[in-house]
Parts: C-alpha cells; sequence; structure tokens
C-alpha cells in the first residue's frame, strides 16, 4: 500500500491515474481544494486531508474524508510501504 | 544494492530537470537507478532541443550518455506521452512506456522515489 500526496489540484487531476485503488491518498496545502470539486479522488475509500491546510483555507470536509493532525501524518508516511509526494 | 527512482516531472527549461538529471547521475555512482518521465517531465524527451538563444544549456544531450552510467531502465507513461502529442519517432532516447498500473507497481517496487 502507498501513500500519495498531493499539494495542488492541478497536480492531482494529472496524477490520479497512478494511484491504485488501495492506496492512500493525503491531500496537503492547495490540494484540500479538491475537496470542493466532483474529482474522482473523493471516491477514493483511503481520503484524508492535513486539518491545519483544511482549516487556513476555510474547505469544508464530507464524511468521506479524515481529518489527519501533523502527528497522524507521519504515522500515515511510517506505516506506509512506499511514497510519492506530489508537488 | 538499493534501488532508486528518478522521477522527472518537470518541463527542461526549469532548474529541478537539470538538477534531477545531475542527481540522477551522482546516484548511479552508488545505487541501482532507473528514471521514469511524466507529465511536463515528458518534453525532456524531445529530439530538437536548442536553448541557447534563450540563454540555457541544453543538459537533455547527456541523457544518451545515461547507458554508460549504468542507466538502462528509462520509463514515461504512455497515456501522459499521447496527451502531450509527442511522436516515438521525436523522442531523444530509447523510452519503456509504461501503464498507468504498471507506474503505479514501479512505485512500489523501488525502495525509494526522489521526485524532480
Amino acid at each position: 500500500m502507498m501513500l500519495h500526496t498531493f499539494n495542488k489540484l492541478s497536480v492531482l487531476n494529472e496524477n490520479l491515474r497512478f494511484v491504485a485503488p488501495e492506496d492512500q491518498v493525503l491531500l496537503i496545502e492547495d490540494g484540500v481544494y479538491a475537496l470542493l470539486t466532483q474529482s474522482p479522488a473523493i471516491k477514493n475509500g483511503n481520503l484524508f486531508a492535513l486539518d491545519v491546510d483544511v482549516q487556513a483555507r476555510g474547505v469544508t470536509l464530507d464524511a468521506s474524508c479524515k481529518k489527519v493532525s501533523y502527528d497522524e501524518f507521519v504515522t500515515l508516511c511510517v506505516e506506509a510501504d512506499q511514497i510519492k509526494n506530489w508537488f | 544494492m538499493s534501488q532508486i527512482l528518478f522521477v522527472m516531472s518537470r518541463s527542461p527549461g526549469t532548474i529541478n530537470a537539470q538538477e534531477g538529471f545531475d542527481a540522477l547521475l551522482m546516484g548511479s555512482a552508488f545505487a541501482q537507478c532507473s528514471v521514469l518521465f511524466l507529465g511536463d517531465g515528458l518534453y525532456q524527451l524531445l529530439k530538437e532541443q536548442n536553448p541557447e538563444p534563450i540563454g540555457s544549456k541544453n543538459y537533455t544531450k547527456g541523457f544518451s550518455a545515461l547507458s554508460d552510467y549504468g542507466v538502462t531502465q528509462i520509463y514515461c507513461s504512455e497515456s501522459q506521452l499521447k496527451e502531450t502529442g509527442i511522436k516515438s519517432g521525436e523522442l531523444n532516447i530509447n523510452v519503456e512506456l509504461l501503464t498507468d498500473d504498471e507506474i503505479n507497481q514501479l512505485f512500489v517496487e523501488h525502495q525509494s522515489v526522489l521526485s524532480f
């Protein structure tokens, strides 16, 4: 299982094709704006967003996305077999 | 031997692209390295580049030396290459075209992934 982080909506849209269904997706920085869209990323069962970045941008989370703290971000990284930071 | 995947996803005019190439050459001295071109990084593969008039060096000429450095696993995204409109005859080196699923698998198979 891989962890993919995305920091922009454009980067997410271009590279979501390389994410396997069982992989985890973590939205950080401006990547959290994907939550406002109908991005296919929203349908990924393992979708996370960095809490402080969500709060900073005033984005509302729905139930399909789990909020994570910085500590939980670290936990996700440690538990993943591989990490790809898309930026 | 450690295995490193270098992912190039910036256009050739950027510092990321050139630094990525330098890092790849350096890395190849210490580890088994593969390289994957994605997104705007695919434009690095165009054969006829002459950026001297705009004040930059054509570092992509160095790609042909990759095999001398032991870098023989050179990949790119088939679906994204199609989107760029680049034809296979316009490429400066031999690259293996991978499907989206194969690229996901490539990440999993490597110990480290470095993105440029």
